[in-house]
């Protein structure tokens, strides 16, 4: 175990994960036990120093961390885009999602509400304290009894914590905020966890992936998983991944969250697009997250 | 607020962006940018046909995000056929001898439907090269329409020797069942039944018209190599 660890530490390799993964399934390990020694593995490849960066989905292929996801091989949206796209992401200068995420630092310390409170007056460090919150969500919340993702997360600490107004989705102010959280996990692996609490809305996000839908009758996977690398018109298809959203997009000359780029692909497909929070879409983020799982947490991001 | 100076900045930054990012080959693939309201100028009147539609106001009661151009649900939508006859095909399993509509078929019109954003789109997907005098393309916005030629779905230069008439009509109806896949990304164009989680504006629409699918028939049987 510590043998493939470390190699995998020295190596960052991807495949060098895939035949420890297939080797712990020769050993016919349990499944919980096998998640224990994925976890340690998955640490220890986190830690992996990886100088070139080959192994980021961006330059070079990642394996699933889930080895029932449908991709072989997975890769962010960034390795599809335009090179005049991928500069402007890759340089914070000229990058127009930093202004969010300057803003978003700026609405973190920002003392709201009746209890007059800022995110910093529990949270401190932001740096500290949100690394890695963004690779988990969706998730499920016991309190609610069901599945939310990180805008709601920070509009439940708003309302019960700050008691503040949650802030409308689609707004400046909580893509900001939403920005800043994630940019505390980026480079970090894009893992949610699908336990029995989250099956049902995993099952619900699976099969909104797979169905056909709209007047042309297509379903996300036909162009997301089948087509990938394929153009439509001018625009090479992706493997439809989430780990770069909110992200600013030039169609909208701002940033956008997940679920609005649903909105953008249900609207192309014409069908009727939901609103966004709705249960089917964080199901979807959900799915999109799980099947994504190994990829890093890509931010603030630009996408055509 | 410091973000409305902020956005000003990102205007700048986003025209820059927007010069590959909204070409004018992208302008027709997004809905959200300049609409194409009817035929590009320079291609044949795809909305000539009788028994065509004003087209209808978007609903009131659409929520907010369902906004955006219902001219894609709205064009030429009549009649819509059902009834049509499916014979065995030669190439593939089916066919549809008859047109659907008995009418005088255009393959100009069907170049424009194919080309149209609005109308088929077919060229978002397919790469194709027009016979001589169909396609305007010393018009610039005609040529810009035709430039962007997607890679989803085949080429089809010599669609027409591979294939007669009524399969490609068969094609365009059913093609699940012609190609025996029923994944196929390829949207059956004239169906309005059988279908989930459709826009409200495009409900009983079919995506293309009786007459369309019989004007892209006779653009098709033109490629020939």
């Amino acid at each position: 175990m510590m043998g493939s660890g470390t190699n995998c530490a020295v190596q960052g390799a991807t495949w060098c994960r895939a035949i420890a993964g297939r080797m712990l399934r020769l050993a016919g390990l349990r499944a919980r036990r096998r998640g224990i020694l994925a976890g340690a593995l998955f640490i220890a490849h986190a830690l992996a120093v990886d100088p070139a960066g080959a192994q980021d989905g961006r330059s070079g292929a990642v394996a699933p961390l889930n080895r029932e996801s449908p991709l072989s091989e997975l890769w962010s949206g960034y390795r599809f885009m335009p090179l005049a796209l991928r500069r402007i992401e890759d340089d914070g200068a000229q990058n127009p999602a930093s202004l969010w995420l300057d803003e978003g630092e700026q609405q973190w310390n920002l003392r709201e509400g009746e209890a007059d409170l800022s995110c910093a007056r529990c949270h401190n460090d932001a740096r500290v304290a949100m690394r890695g919150a963004a690779t988990r969500y969706p998730r499920h919340d016991i309190a609610k009894g069901r599945l939310i993702g990180l805008e709601e997360r920070i509009n439940i600490c708003r309302v019960d914590h700050m008691r503040a107004p949650a802030l409308e989705r689609g707004t400046d102010e909580l893509l900001a905020l939403t920005i800043y959280v994630r940019r505390q996990s980026q480079g970090m692996v894009l893992n949610p966890r699908v336990t029995r609490r989250e099956k049902e809305a995993f099952e619900l996000g699976r099969q909104y992936f797979e169905a056909r839908r709209g007047q042309f009758n297509q379903a996300c996977h036909a162009c997301h998983s089948r087509s990938v690398g394929r153009s439509l018109r001018a625009t090479t298809l992706s493997q439809g991944q989430s780990n770069a959203f909110p992200a600013y997009r030039a169609a909208w000359g701002r940033p956008g969250s997940l679920h609005r780029r649903f909105q953008e692909c249900n609207k192309l497909v014409r069908a009727a697009p939901l609103d966004e929070g709705s249960p089917e879409y964080l199901a979807l983020e959900l799915y999109l997250g799980w099947r994504g799982a190994g990829l890093r947490i890509e931010g603030p991001a630009v996408r055509p | 607020m410091r973000l409305t100076s902020l956005r000003i900045t990102c205007l700048i930054i986003t025209l820059v962006t927007g010069i590959f990012a909204m070409s004018a080959a992208t302008r027709a693939q997004t809905p959200s940018g300049p609409a194409t309201i009817g035929p590009a100028p320079g291609s044949a009147d795809i909305s000539d046909h009788a028994g065509a539609e004003a087209p209808p106001e978007a609903p009131e009661d659409e929520p907010a995000s369902a906004q955006w151009s219902y001219q894609a649900c709205s064009g030429p939508g009549t009649p819509v056929v059902t009834n049509y006859l499916v014979v065995p095909g030669a190439h593939i399993p089916g066919a549809v001898v008859e047109p659907l509509v008995d009418t005088v078929f255009d393959a100009k019109r069907g170049a424009a439907i194919f080309a149209d954003q609005e109308a088929g789109n077919c060229i978002a997907c397919h790469q194709v090269t027009p016979p001589e005098g169909l396609v305007a393309m010393d018009d610039a916005a005609t040529a810009a329409l035709w430039s962007a030629q997607g890679t989803l779905g085949p080429a089809l230069d010599g669609v027409a020797d591979r294939y007669s008439r009524a399969e490609l009509r068969f094609i365009l109806l059913e093609p699940e069942r012609a190609f025996d896949d029923p994944l196929t990304v390829k949207p059956a164009y004239h169906r309005i039944e059988g279908l989930n989680n459709v826009a409200s504006a495009c409900i009983g629409r079919p995506a293309l018209s009786a007459y369309a699918i019989e004007d892209l028939v006779a653009f098709l049987s033109l490629l020939r190599k």
